[in-house]
């Protein structure tokens, strides 16, 4: 076990990918203790904050767990856009983050790698890396995580169909009624999990409601709209979530 | 071109109508000098802009619309860098009117201290590409030429012979493809998205217009087509590619 927080040098990264690709393939992989230890591969992140693996099961737990980590090493603004400790956090955890397939018993890991290795500049798959996107989700509603249940209440170490559909965009991850909104259709208070019959795309599921999002965009200034009135202008297909 | 229909009454804003700067201030901060006269837009609706990248998204209320001369300078601490940040304008009516859009500027690319404030047709960017050498990604303002940062030649090698040939007529092909998939602009709008700007580069190599509203079809891969034949003759991309291999 690694004793403190690194990120990846240039030679680690490329040993990240070449295990990326055997463990989709293999049973037998792990991750190699070597690749998040040795000089070559890895080196720590500044503040020599200790690393303990993360907890939990739900996005905001993945989310907290970083931004602590964040916090100590003192330099936020610098980690943040820094793809070799995002990709060097996601191997760390990897067994918690990336689970197995019940029959081939090999890693989940498929073959979009920016659920591994974040592509932040790329605002159509940033949002999917299992760190930094619930992370980047977390900040943007720090002062009212509640509010933004809908997206951090999901598994950690899953797809999801409607992060997918919902953070696609800086405008509709960030907004305060749209966030509203899917956690008022989505989330359950009740079982503290994302509802049954979400993903799709039938009545009243994500991708009619980013459908509709999207529409609404081009006629109203979503920031300026509340999240009660965002949810009142959405068509009746959506009823059958809002209780 | 065909030209999506914009169904509500929204007016595009101009990017020459928009004085947008960052600087590179700690935090960061950015001058907005905005000149709307000419849109008719009520003197009591309001000038929202918000910078967004980097999965944050903030917003900075500019004022009343008045005379149609706006100006402020704001601090925006939640941005960490001006890197990759774009800017959108929108204006809405005065409260407690319901926000609908009278006015929008999407992907407007900030001038930003020390950069060249015009944005290139296809910027390009090193980045982590595990085995693969190059790719084209989409973003909002358009589409980046992405570069291994392994290549032993670096950004260079986009300029030789054997990338012109092989990657470059491809990168071209690629890109028209999907501004002809995407759509042009909606009716009524100058030419300023990167579809359009796109399409015109096609249209003079193809020596033809091109008509598309999102639909490609066997004529548009024809056009397509054209257009790359065009672009390697222009770059002599055989001549060139044979003349080097004769000189290795």
């Amino acid at each position: 076990m690694t004793k403190v927080v690194c990120r990846f040098t240039g030679a680690g990264i490329a040993s990240f990918r070449q295990f990326l690709e055997t463990a989709r393939l293999d049973a037998g992989a792990s991750i190699p203790g070597a690749l998040l230890r040795d000089k070559a591969n890895a080196e720590p992140i500044p503040g020599a904050v200790p690393f303990l693996p993360v907890t939990g099961t739900r996005r905001l737990d993945a989310a907290k767990y970083v931004d602590d980590i964040l916090e100590r090493s003192g330099v936020r603004a610098s980690l943040e856009t820094d793809c070799e400790f995002w990709a060097w956090m996601v191997a760390a955890n990897f067994d918690h983050l990336c689970p197995k397939d019940v029959k081939t018993h090999c890693y989940r890991v498929g073959t979009d790698w920016s659920y591994w290795i974040p592509e932040l500049r790329n605002y159509r798959r940033r949002h999917r890396h299992r760190l930094s996107g619930p992370y980047f989700a977390y900040r943007a509603h720090l002062d009212d995580v509640q509010n933004a249940m809908g997206v951090l209440g999901s598994r950690m170490n899953g797809y999801n169909d409607l992060i997918e559909r919902v953070l696609s965009t800086e405008e509709f991850q960030t907004s305060r009624a749209i966030n509203y909104v899917v956690t008022k259709l989505y989330f359950s208070n009740k079982s503290n999990a994302i509802k049954a019959g979400v993903g799709g795309a039938g009545k009243g599921g994500s991708r009619r409601l980013a459908d509709v999002l999207a529409q609404f965009a081009l006629t109203y200034d979503l920031g300026a709209l509340t999240g009660p009135q965002l949810l009142d202008m959405l068509p009746g297909e959506f009823d059958r979530f809002r209780s | 071109m065909i030209r999506r229909i914009n169904h509500t009454a929204r007016k595009r804003i101009e990017r020459r109508s928009l004085g947008i700067q960052l600087h590179r201030t700690t935090p960061l901060s950015a001058s907005f000098s905005l000149d709307l006269a000419e849109y008719g837009f009520p003197r009591d609706a309001v000038v929202i802009a918000e910078a967004y990248g980097q999965s944050r998204n903030v917003r900075v209320t500019l004022g009343a619309v008045g005379d149609g001369l706006v100006a402020l300078s704001a601090e925006l601490p939640q941005l960490s860098s001006s890197d990759g940040i774009h800017i959108r304008v929108k204006v809405i009516p005065a409260y407690p009117s319901e926000p609908r859009l009278l006015g929008l500027a999407e992907g407007v690319a900030p001038d930003t201290d020390g950069e060249s404030p015009a944005r290139s047709l296809l910027p390009v960017r090193v980045s982590d590409l595990g085995e693969l050498v190059w790719r084209v990604v989409y973003e909002e303002p358009g589409p980046v030429l992405e570069v291994n940062r392994g290549l032993l030649a670096g950004t260079a090698y986009l300029r030789q012979a054997h990338f012109v040939a092989l990657a470059q007529i491809e990168v071209l092909r690629q890109i028209l493809f999907e501004a002809l998939w995407r759509g042009g602009e909606e009716e009524g709008a100058e030419s300023e998205s990167w579809q359009t700007r796109w399409i015109k580069l096609g249209e003079t190599l193809a020596g033809r217009a091109c008509d598309s509203d999102g639909d490609v079809n066997d004529e548009h891969r024809d056009w397509i087509r054209d257009a790359c034949e065009a672009f390697a003759r222009k770059r002599e991309a055989l001549t060139k590619l044979n003349l080097m291999e004769t000189e290795s």
